[in-house]
Parts: structure tokens; C-alpha cells; sequence
């Protein structure tokens, strides 16, 4: 097959590409893609996470898999190893594989050719490519967002990172493959993280109303603010697989959307902490 | 751009941030093109990253005529990825020579200029000029100019968004961010939008900042009476 089919004969396959991008930084985007690769693979797609955040590394420390690192996103780019030899398979479920950044090449390492021609091999045999962006408008984040079809737009409830946000949607709808190409645009997907109804309480946040007005882009869920979340990624396990965590319920939510199933959203009200609760943690 | 070891004394372009969200360049009077350009090398290489991108008009103060080299000039500061929009001048013949180059021609400003001259142009001097209609929302960042027309936003502007117009503006949404109406100076145009909590809002160089915008309105009309912006809504 024809490796650069997907991008230049404008046949569609089943594969999506999604990004995971924010603008503002730490608002939550790779504690989102560890999530959503675990439970879409979970859910019984074929999966793989890249790290985009070349010179950082999170992504694998996140997943756990850190010491497995042999070779690199840039490492293939640059053609000293094959993408293969670069992914590593997540040794709990064995539909996600993740590609890793390099932590010592710099971020011009990536070109649009090298990142095009990976995304058509993964394509070949993956039914979700989920691309975890760089904080910022530069470089890196506009290289994992360029072939997206779709965006997951991670947005805490503050002024700040709504800004952010909004200034992403709008390079998302103008500077991206599709929109150079004229093609349907992205679609994006608004997901308020690090939400804590009794802030909004108070008026120190913003209200999910708020923000949504204020992006005009559809929601796709709300993420509690939540200790199990630091505390997860400390262990090295997507907060997805912690069942008694509400962060990770409501991730499990976000992927359910993601397929096509309709939910309520949880965790957005006030509500008064159970004994259970209250011993369990939230 | 290499410095030029042999050049006559250096000169500096005045820059200054504008009444209106852009840069204003002037080319000093003595400066010949040469001249001109180790200056912008100069200058970008100081501040590319705020001039890149950035919609800027052209000053040339205190020559008879703009100079024959405003072509090559206008086409430098492109490939040097800056935004001339307009050129300052008052004859009849540089405002041929600037439209020619499809830019904008703006009033030279008088030293305590705040007002616009008097003959309005753009939209209301062309009826028939269809408006530039813009479906999505503007989002921060991002800026839209309606040239020589008016500009109909059926969305809302963001905060950090900006909208001018030679012309009217219509914003159907909620204005968050910047809109001037009548940048070259058509004291007749105005903005109407749904719900008015600007950033700064213009008509032919006259503008209000927030704290001078009264709290939150809805169906606003914004135009020029006496040199003073009116405000009118619910
Ligand atoms: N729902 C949440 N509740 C509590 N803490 C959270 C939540 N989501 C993320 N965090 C914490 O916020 C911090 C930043 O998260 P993360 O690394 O996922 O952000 P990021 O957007 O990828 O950051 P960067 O821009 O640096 O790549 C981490 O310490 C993480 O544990
Ligand atoms: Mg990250």
C-alpha cells in the first residue's frame, strides 16, 4: 500500500487522528491523552499515543513505561530506527502502543514529512492515533496538530486558559492540513478539566456555562479536580484504570462519547461527601 | 541581511504604537531606499516578533511626493512577512501610485491630530460595495479587516480578537475584543453588535477602553456625534 495514501488521495480511512492540545501549559492535555489511548484501547480499538513533547518526556513516565525507551519518535524521523522498533506496547492492555519523545533532540527535529509519513504507517493498522501536544502556539504544537482530524481542546476554567484555548481553536481552523487543503475542518471537542464545582462557588472559576459560551464549541465532558489524578500519574497509571476515582470515571465518559454513546455529564454539581467518600477519597 | 560596512551614518524609523492596533512606520525624510532598508533589517532584528504579522501603516513625513521606490519597498516589507495595509499621503497623485499597489491611503496626520479629516470615504462613499461577511466566531489572535467595505460578523469576537472596517461594523455575537469602523477615516461609519464588552472600540481613530464603556449592553449602536463616540442600547 501506497504510504502516502491517507493525506494525498483524499480516500478516507477508518483511522482518527486526534490531538490533544490546550495553548495555555499544564492544564492537563498528557494527563488526558494517557487516559483516553487507555480506554479507547480498553474499549477494544487499536490505539497508539504519541508524545509530541520533544525535549520534555512525560507521556512515558505517565504510562509507566519510561525504562522501556529504546528508540524515539525522532529516532524514526531521522531514520535510524524503524517505527516498530520505536513503539512500545503498554504491557497492560495490548491494543495501546505508545511512541515516545526523544528527551535529548531538540523540537526542530520534527519535520512535516517525517511526522506525515509515521501518522500513514499507524494509520495502516490503528483505529485511533492520539497526538499529545506541547503547551504554547509554536512549533511543536502546531506539528501535532497539523494532520488532526480531530481536537480534543483541554481547557482548565480560568480566564486565562480559555483564552488560550480560544486562540488554539482558531489556529486549528486556519493553519491546519485540512484547512489549507480546504477540506471539512477539525473537529473539536471542548474538555474542562480540573473542575471544582465548590470554586465555582465561590465565583473563583468559571462556570461550565461560562466557558462554553465564551469558546462556542461542543463539550465532549468535565474533569473533576482530583488527588487521585497527581497520585495516579505518580505511579505510572492512567487515572482511567482507577475505578473509584471520579476523575477517571469521567474520563471513562469522555471515551465513551468519543465512540458515539451519549452520557450525562457527572462530578459538575456541589454535592456533600459521603462517609464512604470521605474515607475512599474522591 | 549583511551590515554594510560603508554606509553613511545610520538613521532609525520611528515606530510608535498607533491609536489603532497597528504599527505606524515612518521613513524618515532623508532616507534614500538603501538607507531605508538596513534600518528595517535593523529594526526586525530588534523586534521581528511584534512587527511580524502586525498590520502596519506607512509614514513618509515631510517630503513633496512619496518616493519612487514605495513599490519595492511595500514588496520588502512583505517578503519580510510584515502587513502594509495603508500609506499616508494627501495628493491626488501618491493616492493613485498607493492604490495602484492595492493598499489604502490614510490622512497625513496634523502634530495634535485626533480627529479624521472631513471627506469620509470607504463604505458609505460606495453603496453597492457588498459587505466582507465573516461566519465564524474571530477568535483570539486572529484579525479581520473589511478594505474599502463594510465588515458583518454573524458570530462573536473574542477576547484578543480584532475587527476593523473601512466601513461598518455588524457583530450578531457578543464583541469581546477590539473593533475600530472607518481605520481610514470615514467619520460616518459605525458598529452595531448584540452585546458590547469590548476591549476598545473605534470609529475614524476616536476610541473607548473598557472602563470608559458603559457595563455590559445589549443591541448597541456606536457612531460619532461632535467628535465624541455615542453609545446607544438597551
Ligand atoms: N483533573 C485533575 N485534578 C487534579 N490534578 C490534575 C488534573 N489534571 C491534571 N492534573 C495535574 O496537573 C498537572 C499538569 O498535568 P499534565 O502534565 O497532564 O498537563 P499538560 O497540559 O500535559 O502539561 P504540559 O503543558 O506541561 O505538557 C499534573 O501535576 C497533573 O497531575
Ligand atoms: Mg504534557
Amino acid at each position: 500500500m501506497d504510504r502516502f495514501n491517507r493525506f494525498n488521495s483524499g480516500e478516507t480511512t477508518l483511522t482518527r487522528i486526534i490531538v490533544v492540545t490546550s495553548g495555555k501549559g499544564g492544564v492537563g492535555k498528557t494527563t488526558t491523552s494517557a487516559a483516553l489511548s487507555m480506554g479507547l484501547a480498553r474499549a477494544g480499538h487499536k490505539t497508539v499515543v504519541i508524545d509530541f513533547d520533544i525535549g520534555l518526556r512525560n507521556l512515558d513516565i505517565i504510562m509507566d513505561c519510561e525504562r522501556r525507551v529504546v528508540f524515539d519518535f525522532v529516532n524514526v524521523i531521522q531514520g535510524d530506527a524503524r517505527l516498530n522498533q520505536a513503539l512500545i506496547r503498554d504491557k497492560r492492555c495490548e491494543l495501546l502502543s505508545i511512541l515516545p519523545a526523544s528527551q535529548t533532540r531538540d523540537k526542530e527535529a520534527l519535520t512535516r514529512e517525517g511526522v506525515q509519513a509515521i501518522l500513514e504507517e499507524l494509520s495502516q493498522d490503528h483505529e485511533y492515533i492520539i497526538c499529545d501536544s506541547p503547551a504554547g502556539i509554536e512549533g511543536g504544537a502546531m506539528m501535532a496538530m497539523y494532520f488532526a482530524d480531530e481536537a480534543i481542546v483541554v481547557t482548565n476554567p480560568e480566564v486565562s486558559s480559555v483564552r488560550d484555548s480560544d486562540r488554539i481553536i482558531g489556529l486549528l481552523q486556519s493553519k491546519s492540513r485540512r484547512a489549507e487543503n480546504n477540506e471539512p475542518p477539525i473537529r473539536e471537542h471542548l474538555l474542562v478539566t480540573r473542575y471544582d464545582p465548590e470554586r465555582v462557588g465561590r465565583g473563583d472559576m468559571l462556570s461550565i456555562e461560562d466557558v462554553e459560551e465564551i469558546l462556542a464549541s461542543p463539550l465532549i465532558g468535565v474533569i473533576p479536580e482530583s488527588e487521585s489524578v497527581l497520585r495516579a500519574s505518580n505511579q505510572g497509571i492512567p487515572v482511567i484504570l482507577d475505578e473509584d476515582s471520579r476523575a477517571g470515571q469521567a474520563y471513562v465518559d469522555v471515551v465513551a462519547r468519543l465512540t458515539g454513546e451519549e452520557r450525562p455529564l457527572r462530578f459538575t454539581e456541589l454535592e456533600r461527601k459521603g462517609i464512604l467518600q470521605r474515607m475512599f477519597g474522591g | 541581511m549583511q551590515p554594510d560596512t560603508e554606509t553613511p551614518s545610520p538613521i532609525t524609523l520611528g515606530l510608535k504604537g498607533s491609536m489603532t492596533a497597528h504599527a505606524l512606520l515612518q521613513v524618515p525624510a532623508d532616507a534614500d531606499e538603501p538607507a531605508a532598508t538596513r534600518a528595517l533589517a535593523t529594526l526586525l532584528a530588534e523586534d521581528g516578533e511584534s512587527l511580524r504579522h502586525t498590520p502596519c501603516i506607512l509614514a513618509f513625513p515631510e517630503r513633496t511626493e512619496l518616493p519612487d521606490w514605495l513599490p519595492d519597498w511595500v514588496e520588502r516589507l512583505r517578503q519580510e512577512q510584515l502587513v502594509p495595509f495603508a500609506v499616508q499621503c494627501e495628493q491626488a497623485a501618491d493616492r493613485a501610485r498607493v492604490h495602484a499597489l492595492g493598499l489604502a491611503d490614510m490622512p497625513v496626520p496634523e502634530p495634535s491630530f485626533r480627529k479624521p479629516r472631513a471627506a469620509p470615504r470607504a463604505s458609505a462613499e460606495q453603496p453597492g460595495q457588498a459587505p466582507l461577511v465573516i461566519r465564524q466566531q474571530v477568535r483570539s489572535g486572529q484579525q479581520v479587516y473589511a478594505r474599502n467595505q463594510d465588515l458583518v460578523v454573524l458570530a462573536s469576537v473574542s477576547a484578543g480578537a480584532e475587527v476593523m472596517a473601512d466601513g461598518h461594523i455588524h457583530v450578531y455575537g457578543e464583541l469581546r475584543g477590539r473593533a475600530l469602523a472607518g481605520v481610514s477615516g470615514n467619520a460616518a461609519a459605525r458598529i452595531w453588535c448584540q452585546s458590547l464588552q469590548a476591549e476598545l472600540v473605534a470609529v475614524a481613530g476616536l476610541y473607548l477602553l473598557p472602563e470608559q464603556l458603559p457595563e455590559q449592553r445589549q443591541r448597541v449602536e456606536i457612531h460619532l456625534q461632535d467628535d465624541q463616540l455615542q453609545i446607544s442600547g438597551q
